[in-house]
């Protein structure tokens, strides 16, 4: 049994999930919440498996609330939930440490997948999350292609990038460029995607640096 | 030519005016010289008047018995101009200096004698009055005259007083109205010539509205310093309208997004959440009916599908409006607002690279950010026909610079650049123009560089306010 803990701010939208949090089986409505901070005291009360954290809420977000929970080092995963797509709040959510993504519109089957995918702690990433290349197999990265799209992958800059690797900005960019052929991705931030859904780069390596970054 | 005229009509009047003084000079040395010849001629002549010797020597022996007494009448009847002895006079005196006869007063000519030359030509001796007197002395050459002495002199000085007084006054006139006009001329080159160029020179570098004007002038001059001040307050007052004319555009622009944001809010809050509610009903109502309701179903399905084409409409509505991942900072909003540009515009590939220091930027800057980067990415795909473009976002000291540059057509910048950007904005430039008004309103400068098949450059640098520029990265 997967005990969730549901924040929504949204009245409609959240009774709608929690509709189907109740109906479905194998998991269990732990708690609702209106508002990040009360999520975040019922996460401390319950510890739920799993948190399906709206994005956009009044006072701390669900970014912020699954910030505090990986630095907390509490076991909940977080499934993101929004109304709006970007793959900005994707990578903002990844980083944060959710373990997924999904849109409030997703279809139930979606919805199903994305809940026991991320409560086992599996990546899930909504399909309409628009990614031009997720079906084609795609190459293979070269392990300093590899290393180049992680550290992109945390949000450093090129420049950043560049001297870490002890490389120029300009082979920093030509790794990308065959980064996105490779991927047949049209960007950074798609690049990392595809590659978190291709299993080329886990969804940990990512979070890694970052978490380091945060307390220099 | 006429940038000197005045300097010309100036040197005119001051070589006339030296003209005028030269000639004034020689005619006073040429007044001077015709006196003295006068005076010369006067005291010969008295001294002929009175010489007998002349007799003796020009009209034969009849006039050489003339006895002293004669000459003594002779005397008495002299020129009434040397009566009284100042002005002058004749005296008789004999070897020793003894005066034998001698005109009215003349005894005070005596001291004259000593110093005197027997001669034909005056002499000019001056006593210690500072008196001049032109003196003739001849021996007298007939038998009962040898020995003697004639003395003639006559006292310039004296004589000439009235006439020397007008030709000093004269020449004193002369040469204080050339001093007069000379000085006058310096001080009208000094205080009006050189101070109305000033003033002029420092109007045409004014940038009319942009600037305060400086102060135009600081001279004594009350007709300068009403002129400059009433072109100062036109100048203050072009500039206090430019400044509202700014104000009013900046409002504008603040207006628009503060709507923009406003409205972006409520769809998102209201319809967009309705909507996603309304889908999750439709689903869950799908997953409660029973398998055999066909028709049912699709009706269901239909209408998820038109709900979820109103939620994904309403989510594009809200991004152009204002797009909520703005909150997510400048760094992910840029890449965003990249990605998004790719997406929009087919074949050009869009890179950003943004300093995470400048997530401290609060959202209403970064958004002026992301809409010039759109404004720029747009000018670069459908003018410049870029394929790549690449921006650069980075904090220095307590600047940040922004450098847009794309591998397009370009243009000539300096056409472009040269002219006011609200110029630009009247001939179809409104891209640039309105990139130009939110550079300023983040309070920065920004420049372009570009020529034709030489892509094109954006450099955009903008000061960081004191909190921002303290505020440490999360």
């Amino acid at each position: 049994m997967i005990r969730i803990l549901l924040a929504d701010d949204h009245p409609l939208t959240r009774s709608g999930l929690a509709a189907w949090l109740e109906k479905e089986e194998g998991v269990e409505l732990a708690a609702l919440a209106s508002d990040g901070e009360s999520a975040w005291q019922s996460i401390l009360e319950l510890r739920p498996d799993l948190a399906l954290l709206d994005i956009e809420m009044p006072g701390a977000g669900g970014i912020d609330i699954a910030a505090r929970i990986r630095k907390n080092g509490l076991k909940t995963n977080v499934l993101m939930l929004t109304a709006y797509s970007a793959h900005q709040y994707v990578m903002a959510s990844l980083r944060a440490g959710a373990k997924g993504f999904i849109l409030k519109s997703a279809p139930l089957e979606e919805l199903r997948k994305a809940v026991f995918d991320t409560a086992r702690g599996i990546f899930y990433l909504d399909p309409s999350v628009s990614l031009t290349g997720a079906d084609e197999p795609g190459e293979e990265l070269s392990p300093r292609e590899r290393e180049v799209l992680i550290l992109a992958g945390q949000g450093l800059p090129a420049s950043e990038v560049a001297s870490l690797l002890s490389i120029t900005e300009r082979t920093v960019a030509a790794h990308l460029t065959s980064i996105y052929g490779k991927l047949g991705a049209r960007n950074k931030t798609e690049a990392i995607l595809l590659a978190l859904k291709k299993g080329i780069v886990l969804l940990d390596e990512l979070r890694f640096l970052d978490g380091e970054r945060g307390t220099p | 030519m006429r940038k000197h005229l005045l300097l010309a009509l100036m040197i005119v009047v001051t070589l006339l005016t030296a003209a005028g003084f030269l000639f004034s000079l020689y005619a006073f040395r040429a007044q001077e010289e015709a006196m003295d010849s006068m005076m010369r001629s006067y005291v010969l002549d008295l001294a002929d008047t009175f010489s007998p010797g002349i007799h003796f020597s020009g009209r034969g022996q009849m006039q050489r018995q003339r006895p002293p007494g004669q000459a003594r009448f002779r005397m008495l009847s002299m020129d009434p101009a040397l009566k009284g002895g100042d002005a002058g006079g004749v005296l008789i005196l004999g070897r020793d200096g003894r005066v034998i006869a001698g005109s009215h007063g003349a005894e005070k000519l005596l001291f004259l004698w000593k110093d005197a030359v027997p001669g034909e030509e005056p002499r000019k001796v001056r006593d210690e009055q500072g008196n001049d007197y032109y003196v003739v002395l001849r021996e007298l050459e007939g038998d009962q005259d040898r020995g003697s002495f004639i003395l003639a002199a006559v006292s310039r000085t004296v004589l000439l007083a009235p006439l020397t007084g007008i030709w000093r006054f004269w020449i004193l006139t002369v040469m204080a109205t050339s001093a007069a006009i000379f000085l006058g001329m310096i001080l009208l080159w000094r205080y009006l010539a050189v101070p109305l160029r000033r003033i002029a020179e420092r109007i045409l570098g004014m940038r009319w509205g942009k600037d305060h004007p400086p102060v135009l002038y600081g001279g004594p001059l009350y007709e300068l310093e009403s002129l400059s001040g009433a072109i100062g307050t036109l100048a203050e007052e072009a500039f206090a309208k430019e400044e509202l004319k700014k104000r009013y555009v900046s409002d504008l622009v603040q207006a628009e997004e503060n709507a923009r944001r406003h409205l972006a809010r409520e769809l998102h809050d209201g319809p967009l959440q309705s909507s996603v509610a309304a889908i999750k009903r439709i689903q869950l109502a799908k997953e409660a009916l029973p398998p055999e309701t066909g028709e049912l179903h699709r009706h269901l399905d239909t209408a998820e599908e038109v709900v979820q084409t109103a939620a994904r409409e309403i989510r594009e509505y809200c991004d152009e409006l204002s797009p909520s991942w703005i909150r997510l900072g400048l760094a992910s909003a840029m890449q965003e607002n990249a990605d998004r540009l790719a997406g929009a515009y087919e074949g050009v590939s869009v890179n950003v690279d943004v300093d995470e220091d400048l997530d401290v930027l609060p959202e209403e800057r970064s958004l002026a950010l992301v809409r010039i980067f759109q404004e720029a990415v747009s000018n670069s795909a459908r003018h410049g026909r870029a394929r790549s473009v690449r921006a650069v976002l980075k904090k220095e000291g307590h600047a940040v610079h922004f450098s847009i540059e794309d591998d397009g057509g370009g243009f000539d910048a300096a056409r472009i650049s040269g002219a006011e950007y609200e110029l630009l904005r009247t001939t179809g430039h409104r891209g640039l123009a309105n990139m130009n008004e939110r550079v300023r309103l983040l309070g920065g400068t920004m420049k372009l560089e570009s020529s034709p098949g030489q892509g094109c450059r954006i450099d955009i640098v903008f000061p960081l306010a004191r909190e921002e520029s303290t505020a440490a990265p999360e």
